[in-house]
C-alpha cells in the first residue's frame, strides 16, 4: 500500500538519504534499523510528507504523497523520535489537543483519549503534567498521540530510546496489540535487533543512507550461513592483536569486546591455529573459544563493520 | 483550539505571568511613588507666581456679541440662545474659574497688575510669567466658539526663564483656550448654516484638564510597554513548538500552518487584552486612578485595550513567522531586548513624550505604545471619537500590517528543510 521510490535527500551538500526503495504492504509490520546518522529519520519525515525529497517519490496506494500530502495524513500516524509534547499540560490535555487537530471532537474524542490512554497504560495518570512523568511515560504519552485518529499506517521512530524495561514492555506489546488485533500496518525503526527480530516480520537495514540489506530475519540470516563466529576469550586487551588478525584472508570482520574478540570467519576456514599463533606473538592468552551461528546483530556488523549502538 | 492549547500554556507559565502582570505592578507602584512628587508637582516645588494683565473688558465685549448677533439677523430662537451662552459661558469668567481651581491653585497664583508693574515684576523675577488677557479677548472667544469663525480666543503669556514652570502654565492654558474654541460645537446647533468647522486644536473638556497622576502615567506606560513582552513570548513559545517537533504533528494532522499563525496571533491578542484590562483595574483599586468614572468609560478603555491587542497579535504572528523563517529564536528574543526597550523609549513610556526631543517624539507617535498612550489619554480627558480616530487608524494600520507581513512570511505547509 505504501511504497517509496528512489529517495533522495541532500541537505546542503551532504546526502542524507541516497536511494531508498522499500515497500509496506497492508498489515505488515515492518523494521527499519540502522545506526545514527543512516538517515531512518529522514525517510521517515520523507515518507510522511513532512520533508520534500531531492529526488524520488513516495507513492500511497500508487499516488504520489509528494504531489499530494493530505491523502497520506489522513491515514498515517508518526510517533517522532522527539517527545513532542507539551511539558506544560497533562497528558489528557495534549491528547485532547493532538485529537482535536484530527478533527475529532465531543464523545468520540473523548473516547479515543480513553482507548489510547487504556493502550499505553496511562489512564490512571492522565491528569498530571507531562513535565513530571518518566522518560519512559512520556514516551507512552508520544505514542498515545498518534493513535487517536486510529490511522492505517503507524511509523516509529526509535519510540524505545532511553527508557526503563517496564515502558518498554509495554511499547512493545502496544505495537504488537496494533499489528496483529486492529491490523495497523506498522514501520518501527530501532536500534535495538532484539525489537525488531520480535515484532516484525520484515526489516530494512540502512546505513550511509542506503538500504543495505533487506528481507524476513531468516533471508538476513542466511547472508551469514557461509560463516561462522568466533568468541575468543582472551587474558588481556586484544586490540593488539586485532590489526593482524584482519589481515588473513579468512578473516572478515573483528570485533573488541568486554572480555577478548568476536570474528567472523568463513566457515571450515580451519584459522584456529593460526589465531593461537597470533596470540602467542602478542603474549595474550587465549582462556575459552566459542563458535557460533550469527544473530541479526552479527548480520549487522557483518554488512556495515559497526554495531548497531556505536 | 490552537488558542485554547495557547492560553492554558501561557497560564501554565508562572513564570511568564509574572513578568507579565507582577512586573508592570510593581512597576508601577515603584515609579508611581518615585515620581510623585515630581509629576504631581509638590506644590512648594512647582508653584510659581504669575501676573495677570486683563486689557479686555469682559461686560463689553458680551454686549459687542450681541450686537453683532443682532446685525446678523438670525432666528429669535437662535439669537436668544447664543445670547444666552454668552452670559452663561463667558469666556474670561471660564478662564478665572480655571484659575480658582484647586488644582491650578497649586501651581500658580495670578497676581492681578496693570501692564506696568507686571513688567517689572517679571523682570525682577518676582513673578515668573505674565498672562495678558488682551484687549477684546471676550468679544473674539465668543465669535469663535458660539459662531464658529475664525479667531477664537487667544491669551498671551510673557515668561522669563525656569522653563519647567513656564511649560507646565503654557500646557495648561493651550489646554483651556483649545476647550474653549471647541465650545464652537455646542454654537453649532444655533447657526443656520451650521458647518462643522472645529477650531483647530481639537475638543477637550475643561473640568479634567488637569494634570496627570504618577500613577495613572506609569499605568498606562507601563501597561503599553508590558503588553508587548506578550508578542516575544508568544513567538518564543510558538518557535518552542517548532524545535520540540510538536509543530510536526500540526503538519502531519492536515492542519494549514496559517491555522497555527492565527492561533498564535489570537492566544496574544487575547492574553494582551486580559492583561492591559487587569492592570487597569489592578491600578484602579490599588491607586483610585478612574474615580466615580460611569461603565461607558471603562468600555472605552476596554476598546482601546482591545484595538492595542489586535496590534500585539500582529506582532507575535510576524514575530512568529520569522522565527519560523530563520529557524531560530533571533527575532523573537531581539525584539523582547531591544525592540521594546526603544519603542517603549520612543513611544513615552519612560518619560512623558512631551519631554523628549522632537525627533524622537515624531518616532513616538508611530509607535504602537505611544499611539496606545495618546489614546488612553484622549479618552481620559474625555476627547471624542473623531480625535481619537487618527491614532486609531494608525493603530490598526499597525496591526493589519504586521499580520500581512506575518502571513506573507509563514513558511507555508512543509517544514522548511
Ligand atoms: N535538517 C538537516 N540539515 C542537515 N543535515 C541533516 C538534517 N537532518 C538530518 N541531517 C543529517 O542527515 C543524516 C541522517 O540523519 P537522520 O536523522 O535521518 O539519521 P537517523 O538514522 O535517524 O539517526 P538516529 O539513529 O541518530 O536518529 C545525518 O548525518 C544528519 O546529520
Ligand atoms: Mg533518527
Amino acid at each position: 500500500m505504501l511504497e517509496t521510490t528512489e529517495l533522495v535527500k541532500r541537505f546542503k551538500g551532504t546526502y542524507a538519504v541516497q536511494g531508498v526503495s522499500l515497500y509496506l504492504d497492508k498489515g505488515e509490520s515492518v523494521g527499519l534499523l540502522g545506526p545514527n546518522g543512516a538517515g531512518k529519520s529522514t525517510t521517515i519525515s520523507m515518507i510522511s510528507s513532512l520533508i520534500k525529497p531531492t529526488s524520488g517519490d513516495v507513492l500511497l496506494y500508487g499516488n504520489s504523497v509528494v504531489k499530494n500530502p493530505a491523502a497520506i495524513r489522513k491515514v498515517l500516524g508518526v510517533v517522532p523520535q522527539e517527545i513532542a509534547l507539551y511539558e506544560e499540560l497533562t497528558a489528557y490535555e495534549n491528547l485532547k489537543f493532538f485529537g482535536r487537530i484530527y478533527k475529532l471532537k465531543g464523545k468520540e474524542l473523548e473516547l479515543r483519549i480513553q482507548e489510547v490512554l487504556d493502550m499505553v497504560g496511562l489512564r490512571e495518570r492522565q491528569k498530571e503534567l507531562v513535565r513530571t512523568y518518566s522518560g519512559g511515560m512520556k514516551r507512552r504519552i508520544n505514542i498515545a498521540a498518534a493513535l487517536l485518529h486510529e490511522p492505517e499506517i503507524v511509523i516509529m521512530d526509535e519510540p524505545t530510546v532511553g527508557i526503563d524495561p517496564q515502558s518498554r514492555n509495554h511499547i512493545l506489546d502496544t505495537v504488537r496489540l496494533l499489528n496483529r488485533e486492529k491490523g495497523t500496518t506498522v514501520l518501527y525503526t530501532s536500534h535495538y535487533m532484539e525489537e525488531v527480530e520480535q515484532l516484525c516480520s520484515r526489516m530494512y537495514i540502512m546505513d550511509h543512507g542506503k538500504v543495505i540489506a533487506s528481507g524476513s530475519k531468516q533471508e538476513l540470516k542466511r547472508i551469514l550461513t557461509g560463516e561462522d563466529i568466533l568468541h575468543l576469550q582472551l587474558d588481556g586487551p586484544g586490540a593488539g592483536m586485532a590489526g593482524e588478525l584482519r589481515m588473513l584472508d579468512a578473516v572478515l570482520q573483528v570485533e573488541e569486546t568486554e572480555n577478548g574478540l568476536k570474528l567472523i570467519v568463513a566457515k571450515q576456514s580451519r584459522i584456529l591455529s593460526q589465531v593461537v599463533q597470533i596470540a602467542e606473538r602478542h603474549q595474550v592468552e587465549i582462556l575459552r573459544v566459542h563458535v557460533h551461528t550469527p544473530s541479526l546483530e552479527d548480520v549487522f556488523l557483518h554488512l556495515t563493520g559497526r554495531t548497531l549502538r556505536d | 483550539m490552537f488558542v485554547w492549547k495557547d492560553l492554558l500554556l501561557f497560564w501554565r507559565d508562572r513564570k511568564g505571568l509574572v513578568l507579565l502582570l507582577l512586573m508592570p505592578f510593581l512597576m508601577i507602584l515603584i515609579l508611581g511613588f518615585a515620581m510623585k512628587g515630581l509629576m504631581e508637582g509638590s506644590p512648594e516645588a512647582l508653584r510659581m507666581k504669575a501676573a495677570l494683565v486683563v486689557e479686555d473688558d469682559e461686560a463689553s465685549g458680551i454686549e459687542r456679541f450681541r450686537t453683532e448677533l443682532r446685525r446678523r439677523s438670525l432666528p429669535e430662537a437662535a439669537e436668544s440662545a447664543l445670547a444666552a451662552s454668552a452670559e452663561q459661558a463667558s469666556p474670561y469668567t471660564l478662564l478665572k474659574r480655571m484659575m480658582e481651581n484647586e488644582e491650578v491653585g497649586k501651581f500658580v497664583e495670578f497676581v492681578p497688575m496693570d501692564a506696568e508693574t507686571a513688567h517689572t515684576a517679571l523682570e525682577s523675577g518676582e513673578v515668573k510669567a505674565v498672562l495678558t488677557v488682551p484687549p477684546e479677548f471676550t468679544y473674539k472667544a465668543l465669535v469663535g466658539m458660539l459662531l464658529g469663525e475664525d479667531g477664537g480666543a487667544a491669551l498671551r503669556l510673557t515668561a522669563g526663564e525656569s522653563p519647567v514652570h513656564v511649560d507646565v502654565l503654557q500646557g495648561m492654558l493651550n489646554g483651556f483656550v483649545r476647550s474653549l474654541n471647541f465650545r464652537t460645537a455646542l454654537g453649532e446647533y444655533g447657526r443656520p448654516d451650521a458647518e462643522p468647522a472645529l477650531a483647530a486644536g481639537g475638543v477637550e473638556s475643561m473640568t479634567d484638564a488637569k494634570p496627570m497622576n504618577s500613577f495613572l502615567y506609569f499605568t498606562l506606560a507601563m501597561s503599553v510597554m508590558f503588553v508587548l513582552f506578550v508578542a516575544g513570548t508568544t513567538a518564543a513559545k510558538a518557535f518552542a513548538e517548532l524545535r520540540g517537533r510538536v509543530f510536526d504533528r500540526v503538519l502531519l494532522a492536515d492542519r494549514h500552518p496559517l491555522r497555527f499563525l492565527g492561533g498564535k496571533a489570537g492566544a496574544a491578542f487575547c492574553v494582551a487584552w486580559l492583561q492591559l484590562t487587569l492592570l487597569f483595574v489592578l491600578s484602579h483599586l490599588a491607586f483610585g486612578l478612574f474615580p466615580g468614572r460611569p461603565f461607558s468609560f471603562w468600555l472605552g478603555l476596554s476598546a482601546i485595550n482591545a484595538v492595542l491587542s489586535i496590534g500585539v497579535g500582529g506582532f507575535a504572528a510576524l514575530l512568529t513567522a520569522l522565527n519560523f523563517r530563520f529557524r531560530s529564536s533571533t527575532a523573537s528574543s531581539m525584539f523582547s531586548s531591544i525592540a521594546v526597550t526603544v519603542m517603549a523609549l520612543a513611544g513615552g513610556s519612560f518619560t512623558p513624550a512631551s519631554l523628549l526631543p522632537d525627533w524622537v517624539m515624531q518616532i513616538g507617535v508611530w509607535t504602537p505604545n505611544g499611539l496606545a498612550i495618546s489614546l488612553y489619554t484622549l479618552w481620559i480627558q474625555g476627547f471624542a471619537a473623531v480625535d481619537m480616530a487618527p491614532s486609531l487608524l494608525k493603530l490598526a494600520a499597525f496591526a493589519v500590517l504586521t499580520l500581512t507581513a506575518g502571513i506573507y512570511l509563514f513558511p507555508a505547509r512543509r517544514r522548511v528543510a
